[in-house]
């Protein structure tokens, strides 16, 4: 009897390296699951600690790394100097029970590096949005108030992350930490933007703002990294639900509209069940909010609210009037400053201001001034927007007869129409594959360097990862793949280092071509069997006539 | 507003010594001083210019004449001679011709009428040939015909009596009172070839008084009748008048009398014509009407006082907005003296006249108040009766204004109030009085006889005439003014949005409105109002554009490549603008002045930038605020406007958001832009790929070739362009350019495998090529 079983989240922890420590526990910052006997848990870590000192003896830091064992697979990720998030997931496994014996194999292929390290790196984004850093905290407050922070933050974010991607499009899109634009005629792109400053000129205490249409970001005055990190909190883990059964990023309409409040309020999934008895109980601290306190708050409220719903969602509290509920994030450009964010809600347009902490933060009437405000003009804004998504979806007709993603590095712009390719899913082999392809052409730590440095030198080593990645990913391919005579492969490199283009074929049935130029990615999946390399290549041609006539690829 | 501010002022002064003169008048026909002298007639113009011309010997006195009218072309003059029946025309004097074959002599008797004879009451000139003869029973309009030497009847339309008429040359429009009472007006209009009669209306003058006049005019005889029709004709002509307002005309009636204190406009029409009321203040008395800038301007020479009144773009002339005038300006402007006909003199004025007017206005607060409070009373009692509506109306002018509210507002207020002028709008209402306006002479020695007869004015005398639109005759003391909006005044008054769009009515008001505009923005007041003021202007703008190139296109159609251009706004360059700043009439109420790109770039951004009036982040709001109002109006936004939001994005290091800009395409693609970017590489790399995106677009490779080798994009050029191209593209001087280009890049393979392609491409042309 086979039993096959998927790649499982093992644990989870965070660690500093602190010299002379009198309690080696006093190192651990998280741990989950935090039932794990400490021994154990200083186990791992001190494996995490070798592992790292050992790999330093080839490199001056540690960057984006995993250790692949049989069992496991490690990654890591350095957000602060001397502080490590690890994650350690199973490898999934097949077991063979013969008579008494079990003879279990396991298959590391299911699970991607670039993948996970990508989650720890948007988990940590997450974390320093709402708390700025683990420095920050320790110097400010204390450990333990770090703890109780990462505890409740990350409770609640693990189980976001899919540590399966048995679906191409999880995988990728796990992989691409993109934004999703509106692509807004400039008109009506104009109209929004002086709204927003309109709101914002009437209101001096305002300092940044975020505007989006369902899930779909259409201005914001953050710098990148911050948007990104606000944008992905907005749209997948105010409600965060169990990532096998539902998209990695999950629209935020799904949550936000057009769902009647159901009877049983929905209760947001989080490592250690956190209850609202639970989180009433929860120490209050001025400055720091709690973050089960936050995604309770915006579950609720929004589940609460019908369709025509147009008001706060945080700030004044909606059952009581006297209550504000003003939870703060970090947002800065050199240095991080505090800013109350205040999320209104009207239709599908998400408007969330982030404001000067302030005294009149704590008085109706401001709220009720600048509602006012909003209110008169955000009408004819969902009237339009409305309007041209309508036609955006006439237009849009098009690009779902082709299947590809697009990625700009430059705006962390993303666009894709790969949700078609289901007969693709389950096939690992093939996933490996072009996980391989991805990772030879995506190294996401070059995309980050310039916004980390202010805690962390990395150094350039796509090199290395590539290196890294082709030796990963010569096996499978010979070994999954039914013949090698199959595959057919053409790798050119051209003059200009940064672009690269990949055309090949799998079992003669899936043609896959990735193209990079400068910041920008496709990737194009072409399914038919009588197709030869010279036709792909004008498919190609067709796709970019049609969509990316606009920008230069070469 | 406050008193020291003044919203009309007294330009042009001329002025002339009336006893000097036989015969003095202000001619309307040609807005000119008529002073005749001996044989000479003198006509000084607005612009201070005078023409001498002598008249021939036709044997009547200049005592004995009556009226004397030169024809529009002032080669014929007119004359009636007291107690005289007939119409005399000649020729005036010219030495260089034959005075016996080009001089002519008309002297023409109308016609008995029912054994009644006609007794001349005026003449106009409607033409240089043509000539309307009114007299106590008809009217007569005549050509000249100068071979024969007479004149030809060509219509003729005969009344019971004629007591008193009305003729505004502008639009050749005569209005006669034809009955006893005063109260039945017939109109007629004078077009080539053609004379249409406007709809008979009638006077709303209360019985009693219409009694009176009855009963005291049938108790004359014939020769008393006249008498006193004279007289009530000097009353009537003084209390009506043909106005032109936005393009429209109205007969207005000062009726005044113990109850009634209104004035009345009969808008002229080919229908019956409409009545509008505008009630006048409760004091003082001796009203007149003039016109300036479209504005209604009515003095009371009792308490001398003036208000202005708007019509503003309400239909059917609802009044919007009043102003109250300010004293009359000291005359800062030069006085041109007209001594005797020949000399023109000018003098400065003396700057006490602005101590003596404050000294007078101090005084005359009292009264300035009462009449301020009277119209405001006025006015929020007539609001009191009407909805709510104007209530809150008066509450948003007199704070910040909602400008979509106070529109919406508007329009009830219009429906509601057809059919009598209400006050709407609570402007303060100043009421500002001048007695006297002196002026002194600061070189008396030099200007002696100006000095002997006069060297003070007094303003709001009876002996003013006033004539349309906007001039004031005084024949007493020989001066000629004109009024004269002080928009400089105006434009501090404006405190909102609806005084704004009253500012942009005026016309040449585009450099005070720009500085309104400046101001606005530099006291960082709310967007929205900004917003406003953009949108009104644009809006104007994009209607001057349409409409120039519906006229460029069936004006210059012959010349194609002006049509291409046409056929497309998106190319239009500054010499249409300023054709169509030509072509734009202000006169239409809803349209303004036309305010371009240009303008606001150069007269607000460029200066609030260079003087660092407001911060980078708050101006890029604006100029965002501009583009956006552009582009809705489908007007291109112009590469300068472009360009400073790219420079204060990258000033006050917003990338961010420029490339947010970048990526809706908010700046249209140009090569301009693709440059700017790529330059920009250092800052940002991102520039450069927006910068190659652009060229892209352009599609146009001979300019993307050479920015390409300006920036040294080696890999761009060999990728982009096929090797054809690339012979075509390089010459001599590029090749050598990007030689040193790609020696500089110290990449090996790449200057071996380019070199390598380049020695075939270019050997035969250029062997220094070999690398």
């Amino acid at each position: 009897m086979n039993i096959f079983q998927i790649p499982r989240f093992d644990s989870f922890f965070i660690f500093r390296r602190v010299i002379n420590l009198k309690n080696e526990a006093d190192k651990i910052i998280l741990y989950l699951p935090n039932k794990i006997p400490i021994d154990k848990q200083l186990l791992n870590i001190g494996f995490a600690q070798a592992t790292i000192a050992f790999s330093r003896t080839f490199s001056s830091s540690f960057p984006q790394a995993s250790l692949h064992t049989e069992k496991y697979r490690w990654v890591f990720f350095e957000p602060e100097p001397n502080y490590w998030m690890v994650f350690l997931i199973k490898n999934a496994s097949n077991t063979q029970a013969k008579e008494s014996k079990k003879n279990e194999k396991f298959k590391y292929e299911f699970t991607n590096d670039n993948c996970l390290f990508q989650a720890l790196r948007k988990g940590y984004y997450m974390f320093s949005l709402f708390y700025h850093s683990f420095n920050h905290l320790i110097t400010n407050y204390s450990l333990e108030e770090l703890r109780n922070k990462v505890n409740q933050f990350f409770s609640f974010f693990i189980p976001t992350v899919d540590f399966i991607q048995t679906s191409l499009k999880k995988r990728l899109l796990s992989l691409f930490q993109g934004i999703r634009y509106y692509p807004l005629d400039k008109n009506m792109f104009l109209k929004v933007y002086c709204f927003v400053n309109m709101i914002e000129s009437s209101f001096s205490k305002i300092k940044h703002s975020i505007f989006l249409y369902g899930s779909n970001l259409i201005w914001s005055s953050l710098n990148l990294s911050d948007t990104n990190s606000l944008y992905n909190f907005l749209c997948g883990y105010i409600n965060p639900k169990p990532a096998v059964e539902n998209e990695y990023l999950v629209g935020i309409e799904e949550f936000f509209i057009g769902k009647t409040a159901s009877p049983q309020l929905p209760q947001p999934k989080n490592y250690f069940n956190w209850s609202l008895e639970d989180i009433s109980k929860l120490p209050q601290n001025p400055d720091l909010f709690n973050y089960p306190e936050l995604v309770f708050h915006i579950t609720q409220t929004i589940a609460k609210a019908r369709s025509n719903f147009s008001d706060f969602i945080t700030g004044p509290k909606l059952d009581s009037k006297k209550n504000f509920f003003l939870p703060k994030i970090f947002v800065g450009n050199e240095e991080k400053k505090q800013h109350v964010l205040l999320i209104y809600k009207a239709n599908k347009v998400i408007f969330c201001l982030l404001v000067e902490p302030d005294e009149k933060l704590q008085t109706m009437s401001f709220y009720n001034q600048m509602k006012k405000r909003i209110e008169t003009e955000i009408e004819t804004i969902v009237n339009n927007l409305f309007k041209s998504e309508h036609i955006l979806q006439i237009s849009s007709q098009n690009e779902l007869l082709y299947k590809f993603l697009y990625f700009n590095e430059m705006n962390l712009a993303l666009k894709e129409t790969l949700s078609m390719c289901k007969e693709f899913e389950l096939r690992h082999q093939f996933l490996m594959y072009l996980s391989s392809i991805v990772d030879s052409f995506y190294n996401s730590e070059r995309l980050f360097i310039n916004q980390e440095k202010r805690y962390f030198q990395l150094k350039n080593i796509e090199q290395q990862t590539k290196a890294q990645n082709q030796e990963n990913n010569k096996d499978p391919i010979e070994n999954n793949l039914d013949s090698q005579k199959q595959t057919q492969t053409e790798k050119y490199v051209n003059l200009d280092q940064n672009l690269i283009e990949v055309t090949t074929n799998i079992n003669n049935s899936l043609w896959i071509v990735m193209k990079r130029a400068g910041s920008r990615l496709i990737l194009m999946l072409v399914e038919n069997q009588n197709l030869n390399i010279s036709n792909i290549s004008k498919e190609v041609d067709k796709l970019n006539a049609e969509f990316f006539r606009t920008i230069y690829l070469n | 507003m406050e008193n020291s501010e003044f919203l009309v002022e007294l330009m042009n002064p001329i002025h002339f010594i009336p006893s000097e003169y036989d015969f003095v008048f202000f001619d309307e026909t040609l807005q000119e001083i008529i002073l005749l002298s001996k044989n000479i007639i003198y006509c000084v113009s607005l612009d201070h210019k005078i023409t001498e011309i002598k008249i021939p010997k036709i044997g009547i006195e200049n005592q004995n004449i009556s009226q004397i009218k030169l024809s529009p072309n002032k080669k014929f003059f007119a004359i009636i001679q007291k107690n005289d029946p007939r119409f005399y025309i000649f020729s005036v004097k010219n030495e260089n011709e034959n005075e016996n074959e080009n001089s002519i002599q008309i002297k023409y008797l109308p016609k008995k009428y029912k054994d009644k004879h006609f007794v001349p009451i005026s003449f106009e000139w409607l033409d240089s040939n043509e000539i309307l003869f009114i007299t106590t029973f008809s009217l007569e309009h005549h050509h000249l015909d100068l071979k024969k030497k007479t004149v030809q009847k060509i219509g003729a339309y005969s009344f019971v009596f004629i007591h008193c008429y009305l003729y505004q040359p502008q639009h050749k429009i005569i209005l006669l009172c034809t009955d006893l009472n005063y109260i039945n007006i017939r109109g007629f209009q004078f077009r080539i070839n053609e004379i249409i009669q406007i709809p008979k209306f009638q006077l709303d003058i209360p019985v009693k008084e219409m009694y009176s006049k009855i009963k005291t005019n049938s108790n004359q005889g014939k020769e008393s009748i006249e008498y006193k029709i004279r007289s009530n004709q000097n009353n009537i002509t003084k209390s009506i008048s043909i106005i032109q307002l936005y393009n429209k005309l109205y007969c207005t009636h000062i009726m005044i009398d113990e109850s009634i204190r209104e004035l009345r406009l009969y808008r002229l029409s080919k229908h019956t014509p409409h009545r509008d009321v505008l009630r006048l203040p409760k004091i003082g008395s001796g009203f007149s009407v003039n016109v300036v800038d479209n504005l209604l301007l009515i003095h009371n020479s009792e308490i001398q006082l003036s208000i202005l009144y708007d019509f503003g773009p309400h239909k059917n002339g609802n009044l919007s907005f009043a102003f109250s005038i300010k004293p009359f300006v000291p005359f800062e402007e030069k006085i041109f003296i007209v001594e005797n006909g020949i000399n023109l003199k000018k003098i400065l004025g003396n700057n006490e006249n602005q101590n003596q007017n404050q000294n007078q206005n101090e005084n005359q607060n009292q009264i300035q108040n009462q009449i301020q409070n009277q119209i405001q009373n006025e006015n929020e009692n007539e609001n009191q009766n009407q909805n709510e509506n104007q209530n809150q109306i008066q509450n948003q002018n007199q704070n910040q204004i909602q400008y979509q509210n106070q529109n919406q507002n508007q329009n009830q207020n219009q429906n509601e109030n057809e059919n009598q002028i209400q006050i709407q709008n609570q402007f303060k209402y100043e009421n500002q009085i001048q007695n006297q306006n002196q002026f002194k002479n600061e070189n008396q020695n030099q200007f002696k006889n100006i000095i002997q007869f006069k060297n003070t004015i007094d303003l709001y005398k009876p002996e003013w005439k006033h004539y349309q639109p906007n001039f004031v005759f005084d024949p007493k003391d020989g001066f000629l003014f004109h009024f004269e909006l002080d928009l400089k005044s105006v434009a501090l008054c404006v405190e909102n949005l609806s005084q704004f769009e009253f500012l942009l009515r005026r016309s040449n008001c585009k450099n005070v409105a720009l500085d309104v505009i400046k101001e606005i923005i530099a006291q960082y007041k709310n967007i929205s109002i900004i917003n406003w003021i953009f949108d009104l202007l644009n809006k104007n703008y994009s209607l001057a554009l349409s409409k120039a190139t519906e006229t460029s296109l069936t004006g210059l159609s012959s010349q194609k490549s002006q049509i291409f251009q046409l056929q497309n706004p998106k190319n239009w360059n500054q010499q249409n603008i300023k054709r169509i700043q030509k072509t734009v009439s202000p006169n239409n109420p809803k349209s303004f002045v036309v305010i371009d790109q240009e303008d606001i770039y150069y007269e607000v951004f460029e200066k609030l930038h260079k003087n660092k009036i407001v911060d980078e982040k708050f101006l890029i709001v604006v100029i965002t605020e501009y583009i956006r109002s552009l582009t809705s109006y489908n007007i291109e936004v112009s590469l300068m406007i472009c360009n400073r939001l790219i420079d204060l994005f990258v000033i006050s290091n917003q990338l961010h958001k420029l490339f947010q800009f970048i990526q809706h395409r908010v700046f249209k693609d140009s090569f301009e832009i693709a440059n700017k970017l790529i330059g920009m590489q250092a800052i940002d790399p991102k520039c450069r790929n927006f910068g190659i995106d652009i060229l892209k677009r352009l599609d146009n490779k001979q300019e993307m070739f050479d920015i390409f080798l300006s920036y040294g994009m080696l890999n761009q050029i060999m990728k982009h362009f096929t090797q054809d191209e690339l012979v075509v593209f390089f010459d001599e001087d590029k090749l050598k350019i990007f030689k040193s280009k790609l020696l500089k890049s110290n990449n090996d393979l790449q200057i071996f495998t380019i070199s390598k392609v380049f020695s075939e491409l270019f050997k035969e042309k250029y062997d220094n090529l070999k690398i």
